[in-house]
């Protein structure tokens, strides 16, 4: 019996009353790579939230590994969209790097060799090892993304989160990161990856998730990347299903008839 | 050691060297996560607090003061909480919300009980800084230095990334309110020092100025704590030695004046290491511009006419020029100029809509500029172009052969 990396059920998220998310259902088998896909204000970023508890879903769980998030905590990676960094903040590449290692360490301990190690390993492996000492904020957008995909690597975290590593990234780096992410999935880790250009996604992942307020879709590469899905993903028919749940919202909390 | 802390001045200087350590840790992390403003709520929220422990505790026990402030800063945050919960206000407003509101039940408490005791916290008074406090104070330095750097990895990843501490398993709701509540208890005893509004000065301005020295959040606490230590008695002293003027304001000013002596002199973007980094470039750029005057002289078998004394100088010392001219280094850096120019020309034209008569002046600029790595990105974004639009020759990547 294979346990999914990732079981969401009937999972709902709202902010202040505004309806994201509704019903999502999904079961992502181990080792696998999968494209988080949908457009903007979908939901992709709150539905990698709730799956991290930042944020509490107003119905529906979430199991990691077959457990509970507090059960699997330090096997699970994040690599965060990029606006959501405080790029001033002062920190250097390296820095950064060795925050994936905590988890091992508890409260008080400190890095050691060991860690130093691994932390050094895994820039050598994102070409940051050069730009180790800099600050985070004198970065380049590649550069900045390398340097969380680093601090992801070096945590060899079971399950990895990464919302949109391929924004404001040049040609060259996406290949780069895309090549180590299949390494990851390949050391037989499970990777979701919130992704926005349709074109690369079929040659990226092997499989999909569409999202579009609800699962639109959700299965290989081949069985999703049919145009009548992505139609029905991209193509805005939704906005009635969000106002009447809104409508619902409102009147139940009630406020507004 | 009895006279030291007897004596007014002693004592004055002891509270400046201990709050000046508080402040400078503290205040470290409440610049790099942005929260001035938070501290500044604080410092008002929690009057109406330090109010109610005046009145209750007549012989104005530290403690039962310090209690009764905390409990008030700590409902200020949690009011702050519920209204950006439930309301769409942006922090700002709603900070200054809970500032405002909290301050003035604060000061209509002042003037309904008039308890005695309640000027140092509104005006600052060092002088009024006694034993018991001392000894309060004392205590808090010892356990904000015990504590922080024990958790100062912890508190630095909770502080940088609080969804990722979370994941990796870390309390980040304690870990928050034990900073919060470190940080009030310094907030009220800063107070009596240099008064509500000056708070701030003594939590943010050492901190701010930290930045110009180290590049680091452990450098910066350091330097940090050296900054407010210095300002702090160095106020203390103009006040109580040499004029007799309050010593909230001067520490606050001197605390100011290290700020922007650090502006000024910092090696972290600093104005003098600004300036001269701008001298340095401008000095490459101008050695870059000649260097390539002599290669395209070179090429054509021409002369590259006259060179000041101080540029030649320079290129040998890059040793982009040597006894019989250019050296390998020196074309090899060349033809990078060259392949910069001619690719960014072709960039412009290709991509950018620019008229192929309209980029020479723009390239002139961009090639002193453009790395190896940007180099490869333009040529293969261009598919590899051998021909600029002006039909000149792309010199191609170095070590890929035909260079020679
Ligand atoms: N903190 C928040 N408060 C209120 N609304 C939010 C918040 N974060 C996101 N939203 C809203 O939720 C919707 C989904 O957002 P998000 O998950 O970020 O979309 P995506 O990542 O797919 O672009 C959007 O309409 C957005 O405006
Ligand atoms: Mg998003």
């Amino acid at each position: 019996m294979n346990v999914p990396a990732l079981e969401t059920h009937e999972l709902s998220v709202s902010y202040r009353g505004k309806p994201v998310l509704h019903g999502v259902d999904i079961e992502v088998p181990p080792g696998t790579l999968t494209g988080i896909m949908g457009p903007n204000g979908a939901g992709k970023s709150t539905l990698l939230k709730a799956v991290m508890g930042v944020i509490q879903p107003d119905s529906g769980w979430v199991k990691l590994l077959g457990k509970p998030l507090g059960e699997v905590l330090g096997r699970i990676g994040y690599v965060p969209q990029r606006e959501s960094v405080d790029w001033d903040f002062p920190v250097t590449v390296f820095d950064v790097a060795l925050m994936g290692t905590y988890a091992g360490l508890g409260w008080f301990g400190r890095p050691g060799k060991a860690e130093r190690a691994r932390a050094m390993e895994a820039l050598e492996q994102t070409g940051m090892v050069d730009l180790a000492t800099r600050k985070i904020g004198e970065l380049s957008g590649g550069q900045q993304q390398r340097t969380f995909i680093a601090r992801a690597l070096a945590q060899k975290a079971e399950i990895y989160l990464m919302d949109e590593p391929f924004a404001g990234v040049d040609a060259a780096t996406e290949r780069a990161i895309i090549g180590l992410l299949g390494k990851l999935r390949d050391e037989g880790r499970t990777v979701l990856v919130v992704h926005h250009d349709l074109q690369s996604a079929p040659r990226y992942f092997e499989r999909l998730l569409l999202l579009n307020l609800r699962v639109v879709a959700h299965g290989t590469v081949e069985e999703v990347f049919q145009p009548e899905i992505l139609e029905k993903t991209y193509g805005g028919k939704l906005t009635l299903l969000s106002d009447v749940a809104r409508r619902v919202a409102r009147g139940s909390g009630g406020g507004l008839p | 050691m009895i006279d030291w802390f007897g004596s007014a001045v002693g004592s004055a200087l002891t509270a400046a060297l201990l709050l000046g350590i508080s402040c400078g840790v503290l205040g470290t992390f409440v610049v790099a996560r942005r929260m001035a403003l938070t501290g500044d709520m604080l410092s008002h929220a929690v009057l109406p607090g330090v109010v109610a422990g005046l009145v209750w505790s007549t012989t104005r026990t530290p403690l039962v003061v310090l209690g009764c402030a905390v409990v008030a800063g700590w409902l200020g945050s949690v009011v702050m909480q519920v209204i950006l919960r439930t309301t769409r206000l942006k922090p700002d407003a709603a900070l200054a919300l809970v500032l405002s509101v909290f301050f003035a039940v604060g000061i209509a408490m002042v003037s309904r009980y008039q308890p005695s005791g309640v000027q140092a916290f509104l005006f600052g008074q060092v002088a009024a800084i006694d034993g018991g406090d001392l000894k309060l104070l004392v205590w808090v330095t010892v356990v904000v230095l015990l504590l922080v750097p024990w958790g100062f990895r912890v508190l630095r990843l909770v502080s940088f990334d609080p969804a990722f501490a979370r994941l990796l398993g870390f309390p980040v709701r304690w870990v928050e309110a034990g900073f919060f509540l470190m940080l009030t208890v310094v907030i009220v005893i800063a107070m009596q020092a240099v008064g509500v509004v000056l708070v701030s000065a003594m939590l943010v301005t050492p901190a701010a100025g930290a930045r110009f020295w180290s590049r680091s959040l452990s450098g910066m606490v350091w330097v940090s704590c050296v900054l407010a230590v210095l300002g702090g008695m160095v106020g203390v002293w103009i006040s109580s030695v040499r004029t007799g003027l309050p010593t909230g304001p001067l520490m606050a000013l001197a605390v100011t004046v290290c700020f922007v002596v650090s502006a000024w002199f910092g090696p972290e973007g600093g104005w003098l290491q600004r300036r001269l980094r701008v001298l340095r470039e401008r000095r490459r750029i101008a050695g870059e511009d000649v260097l390539k005057r002599m290669w395209h002289a070179e090429q054509a078998g021409g002369d590259a006419g006259g060179v000041s004394v101080r540029v030649m100088k320079d290129l040998k010392a890059r040793e982009w020029v040597g006894e019989g001219g250019l050296t390998e280094a020196g074309k090899r850096h060349a033809r990078g100029l060259v392949r910069a120019h001619r690719l960014w020309e072709t960039y412009l034209t290709e991509r950018a809509a620019f008229k192929p008569d309209h980029v020479h002046d723009e390239a002139e600029r961009a090639e002193h500029w453009i790395d190896d790595e940007q180099k490869r990105d333009l040529a293969e974004k261009l598919g590899f172009p051998e021909k600029d639009p002006h039909g000149s020759p792309i010199p191609p990547e170095e070590g890929t052969g035909g260079a020679e």
